[in-house]
């Protein structure tokens, strides 16, 4: 099932698309700020909407009634979804966290920690979850996008809530009721 | 699940029983049974709003019926230990993203259901659609979107076809193919279920005929036994759900 999930999302162009383009606005809000992980504040969008469209996407064509007819237990073939979406976004964000570090590096001389940049990627990876599970929720990606960002942005730098440790205990409390949601409805 | 012994527990056979289904406060299905045999084509008929759809995807495991049972082979569809290999759907549509091609499409289901990739070429040829496999689907016609449904259902080589208004869409050739095509899979011992809400296109594919009405199956039978007194199967599917 995970190679079935993974296979859509490689065979997705716009999988291809959202992430190039992310890279390429990392890298020049990197060479525009030029402080470290600070441009993952504002790239983060292009992970949240890679998460958005590869939970949504099962709802054009009518793709989800294949998927469904094909991976009829629901639970297992959703959480298959999100591991092979976690297959693809670690390296991805690994590779954007780092081009950011490499940019920083060069023009400032200086080494970032290491550790730093493990956090970024897990911070990028969690929110791509969070994308997903919220596309799940939702089924439309502009809504599911607009939402995130509108939470991720504004809400959580407001209430001081834009960081890992959140992410870490919300991503699940918000899969959870996708899976929950995704077993219960009609497709 | 399957009863030692009993071969035709494993043949695919189609049972529906008691169905109801409501959509907020109106009531869709209203205690829907038949059975699909195997080596049959059974046609499943009414008009427009019916209940068809929500009966066939009710079979399908993707809506959820307040009461009743849809088995196959005696279990529901997400108990199926190889769904793929035991069940094809055709649904309205391709059932595929419009920016996958359509051999990506099929690939990606024939992992799911663990084929091995091979079957992909088989199908698209099967269906006529060899030289559009690299293509992507949001530029296929729309009868082309109903070959690929159509090859999608065929990668396991089910036992089973279930296919919801299958010619709608199809240039002549295209229903010939299919009419031709779900009596050869009656023949070889198959079972098919198909939805129409047209009459006179049907006559000729199938044997059993089952006749949906504001959700109520308000005959079923052999063709013949359907057809009755009337001059065709047309003039019966009036005479029964006029009211």
């Amino acid at each position: 099932m995970i190679r079935a999930e993974l296979s859509k999302l490689l065979t997705l162009p716009a999988t291809w698309v959202t992430l190039g383009w992310t890279l390429v606005l990392n890298t020049l809000l990197t060479l525009v700020i030029a402080v470290g992980d600070a441009p993952i504040a504002y790239s983060q969008a292009g992970f949240v909407v890679f998460g958005a469209l590869a939970a949504c996407s099962e709802y054009t064509g009518g793709q989800i009634r294949t998927t469904l007819t094909a991976m009829p237990r629901r639970v297992p073939q959703l959480a298959a979804k999100h591991a092979a979406l976690a297959v693809v976004t670690i390296p991805a964000a690994l590779v954007v966290v780092l081009s950011g570090r490499v940019i920083t590096m060069a023009a400032l001389g200086s080494w970032a920690v290491p550790w730093e940049a493990a956090e970024a990627t897990a911070y990028v990876t969690l929110v791509t979850a969070l994308s997903a599970a919220v596309g799940v929720l939702v089924r439309h990606t502009l809504a599911a996008v607009a939402l995130l960002l509108g939470y991720l942005l504004v809400v959580a730098p407001l209430i001081r809530a834009a960081d890992l440790a959140t992410l870490a205990i919300g991503t699940p409390v918000v899969l959870a009721a996708a899976l929950l949601a995704h077993r219960r409805r009609d497709a | 699940m399957c009863r030692p012994g009993d071969a035709g527990s494993l043949s695919g056979v189609i049972t529906i029983d008691g169905l109801v289904k409501r959509r907020g406060a109106k009531e869709i299905l209203s205690g829907v049974g038949f059975e699909a045999r195997p080596g049959r084509v059974t046609g499943f008929l009414g008009p427009n709003g019916a209940g068809k759809s929500s009966t066939l995807r009710i079979l399908l495991g993707l809506d959820r019926a307040q009461a009743g049972t849809a088995l196959i082979d005696g279990v529901p569809f997400a108990a199926l230990p190889d769904p793929v290999r035991t069940v094809g759907a055709v649904l309205d549509g391709s059932g595929a993203h419009r920016s996958r091609t359509g051999r990506a499409h099929l690939r990606w289901v024939a992992r799911a259901g663990g084929l091995p990739l091979s079957r992909v070429d088989e199908v698209l040829e099967l269906v006529g659609l060899a030289d559009a496999g690299a293509k992507r689907v949001g530029g296929y016609s729309l009868g082309m979107g109903r070959r690929l449904a159509l090859a999608t259902a065929l990668l396991g080589d089910p036992s089973v076809l279930v296919l919801d208004e299958p010619i709608n869409g199809l240039d002549p050739e295209g229903i010939r193919f299919v009419r031709t095509f779900l009596r050869e899979r009656a023949r070889a011992g198959r079972t098919v279920l198909l939805s129409s809400h047209l009459m006179g296109e049907l006559a000729e594919t199938v044997d059993d005929v089952v006749v949906i009405d504001h959700g109520r199956i308000v005959a079923q039978g052999s063709l013949a036994e359907v057809t009755g007194a009337h001059r065709n199967l047309e003039e019966a599917f009036f005479a029964l759900v006029s009211r």
